[in-house]
């Protein structure tokens, strides 16, 4: 088991992957705990983890700050925010007048608010940073509980697009000072586009949007360099993928689209996480087998029947659980290490119970 | 009048807690009932024709069990469908639109799928269906509780950078039908878990903050049942004594479970104090059975 995830962890970045309700987070923060406790400074960027984990890590949850947790020296932990981050990142690449204004801009504003696409720009950012910075040996990203978590992949490229020569010239002259200004359109193509906008959403808002071309192109060389790099570093083969899931059939059915759009992606997973995929024998970490004690005779007889029973129904069924398991790995690739872990019989709710998680597993 | 009448029906809930199987089933519900319900989920999901277990589901609706109707809402056709609102000619909408640069352009931008979205759902809540009956109710399956407080901020977002012009218009007609009790309703799925429980009370307060939105029926789907019988449990000290510790423990882990879960529950109901539904879990899954425990429900 260690092996599998030791060869994981020993990367510098590791994307955890999956449908949501499968304990993707508590897993990405598992395996950073884990890298830490091995020695290497580790840090999860996790994505609205449960209170109480949130708790265990020291998040308060109330920014995105970077911070070491409490007793894990080598563990560092963030949330990331969507509206903080971009502020930041506006800091960081304008010049400090152009800041302002950007943080003015009202499109700029609804577009730093809670929009789903945002979160993939935000974490393709803060991935940037934190691997530009170097601070840390292993970067475990959590990704949002839904099948566009795969926007990730996507985003620097599509952000390193829309900035390109292409769309912001076909709206923007690049000398152009008119601010604002419908006349200030360089190509036909971007007179009727600008036209047509103004239709769709009126002329105070194409104004504004116009205002904000004009902001990002200016910032665009910060915004290009910095989208190609974490494209790359995503790309790079160095670059670990964990599809977590669980093994009811939904998770399963969820993992496998997600899996497919990796392969669109030429991205393969390195480590296939089943969490929850069984209740382990009492007092081992392995899954519980099938055989009761013999009968009892008398009128304990029933009550015995009726356990038997319940534990046979469950023996089966988890073992149903960890076929199906094996089944998708192979399905993808026989040669994948994967692993079960044991539903815990614990809350996760302090770093000790976090870091027994995946001792509680078995190789599929 | 009861939530379930109206005839725009949003369901929200964390990923993974079977929210989907809730919609289609609301749906099969509905059709027994007599209605004609459609099912519309958004862009990139393909889960409706898993859970109706029929083939792929397209942007026009198309029938997936009897009297059940579902639309898949791709975002670049809706798109079409805006813009040709506005252009009068759709195939020049369409070559707008599939334009290299604007297209790019409208996958980037802001809140142009969100607007784009809740206009084709206001489209599907008016249309009417052969020219005589309108679809019955429209349910919605939102991609993650996120996206629900999207939607409802999207005037919020635009308040001071859309003051007039079309998509002012176009806002204030969403936040009348998103505001309106008599027509729509939100409904929150969950499961007796602590991590969507809490998303849940969290979603719950800031629906509450905001005010308008009318709330519909809170379902707490997969409430584990008692695992062992009275009389057992009754025993379990005997059983122990006979060797049958290991499984005696095992019934007690599974019994902590199902009380958790019923804690969770009651808890949720309690504070919420929406009318809810408790669902069983089923196995082997079964949508028609689903179904009937929906079709129940008050």
């Amino acid at each position: 088991m260690s092996v599998h995830l030791d060869a994981l962890l020993d990367r510098r970045l590791v994307v955890c992957v999956g449908p949501g309700g499968v304990g993707k987070t508590t897993s990405a923060a598992a395996l950073a705990l884990r890298a830490a406790r091995q020695g290497r400074r580790a840090l999860v960027l996790t994505i609205d983890p449960a209170r109480r984990l949130a708790d265990a890590l020291g998040l308060d949850g109330l920014d995105d700050t970077i911070r070491v947790v409490d007793d894990e020296p080598n563990l560092s932990a963030a949330m990331l925010d969507t509206k903080a981050s971009y502020d930041a990142l506006m800091g960081r690449i304008a010049e400090p007048d152009a800041r302002e204004t950007i943080l003015g801009n009202r499109v700029y504003q609804a577009f730093s608010k809670t929009l789903a696409r945002s979160h993939a720009y935000v974490a393709a950012e803060r991935l940037y940073d934190v691997l530009d910075k170097g601070d840390h040996d292993l970067v475990v990203l959590d990704t949002p509980p839904t099948r566009s978590a795969l926007e990730i992949l996507d985003a620097p490229h599509q952000l390193a697009r829309f900035l390109d020569d292409g769309v912001l010239r076909f709206f923007l002259e690049p000398d152009d000072s008119i601010m604002g200004s419908l006349a200030s359109l360089a190509s036909a193509g971007g007179r009727a586009a600008m036209k047509l906008l103004g239709k769709l959403a009126g002329e105070e808002v194409t104004a504004e949007l116009l205002g904000f071309f004009h902001l990002l192109a200016d910032q665009r060389e910060g915004f290009l360099e910095r989208a190609q790099s974490t494209a790359a570093t995503l790309r790079d083969p160095a670059t670990g993928y964990a599809l977590v899931a669980s093994t009811s059939t939904t998770a399963l059915a969820d993992a496998r689209a997600l899996a497919s759009e990796l392969a669109e992606r030429h991205r393969t997973p390195s480590l296939f996480l089943f969490n929850r995929a069984y209740l382990s024998e009492p007092g081992a970490s392995t899954p519980l087998a099938g055989a009761s004690p013999e009968l009892p005779e008398g009128e304990l007889q029933p009550a015995a029947e009726e356990l038997r029973v319940l534990r046979e129904h469950i023996a089966d069924t988890q073992r149903a659980a960890l076929e199906s398991a094996a089944r998708f790995r192979d399905s993808f690739d026989p040669e994948a290490p994967a692993l079960a872990v044991a539903e815990s019989p614990e809350d996760i709710r302090t770093l000790e119970a976090l870091g027994r998680l995946l001792d509680r597993s078995v190789p599929v | 009048m009861t939530s379930e009448t109206r005839r725009l029906q949003l369901f929200t809930g964390k990923g993974g807690v079977g929210k989907s199987s809730v919609v289609a089933a609301s749906a099969l519900a509905a059709a027994r009932a007599g209605r004609r319900p459609l099912v519309v989920e958004l862009g990139h999901r393909a889960t409706m024709a898993t859970v109706f277990e029929a083939p792929a589901i397209g942007h026009e609706p198309t029938e997936v069990a009897p009297g059940v109707h579902a639309a898949n809402i791709d975002f670049d056709e809706a798109l079409v469908d805006y813009v040709a609102e506005h252009a009068k000619v759709r195939a020049l909408a369409r070559r707008i639109v599939r334009g290299d640069a604007l297209r790019r352009f409208f996958h980037a931008a802001p809140a142009v799928s969100e607007v784009v979205t809740l206009r084709m759902l206001e489209r599907l809540e008016e249309a009417t269906v052969r020219g005589e009956s309108r679809w019955d109710p429209v349910l919605v399956d939102l991609d993650a509780t996120g996206h629900a407080l999207m939607f409802l901020s999207l005037p919020e977002v635009f308040a001071d950078l859309a003051t007039r012009g079309p998509l002012a218009r176009l806002l204030r007609g969403f936040t009348a039908l998103l505001s309106d009790h008599e027509r729509t309703a939100l409904n929150l799925v969950t499961l007796p878990d602590e991590l969507p429980a809490q998303e849940t009370r969290e979603l719950h307060a800031a629906l509450r903050a905001k005010g308008s939105v009318p709330l519909g029926r809170l379902f707490i789907n997969r409430v584990p049942a008692p695992p062992v019988s009275e009389p057992t449990r009754a025993r379990y000290a005997e059983l122990e004594r006979a060797g049958w510790d290991a499984e005696v423990a095992l019934a007690r882990r599974l019994e902590s479970v199902h009380e958790r879960a019923t804690a969770i529950a009651d808890r949720l109901e309690r504070e919420l104090e929406l009318p809810t539904l408790r669902l069983p879990v089923l196995e082997p899954f079964d949508l028609h059975q689903l179904a009937t425990h929906l079709g129940g429900a008050s």
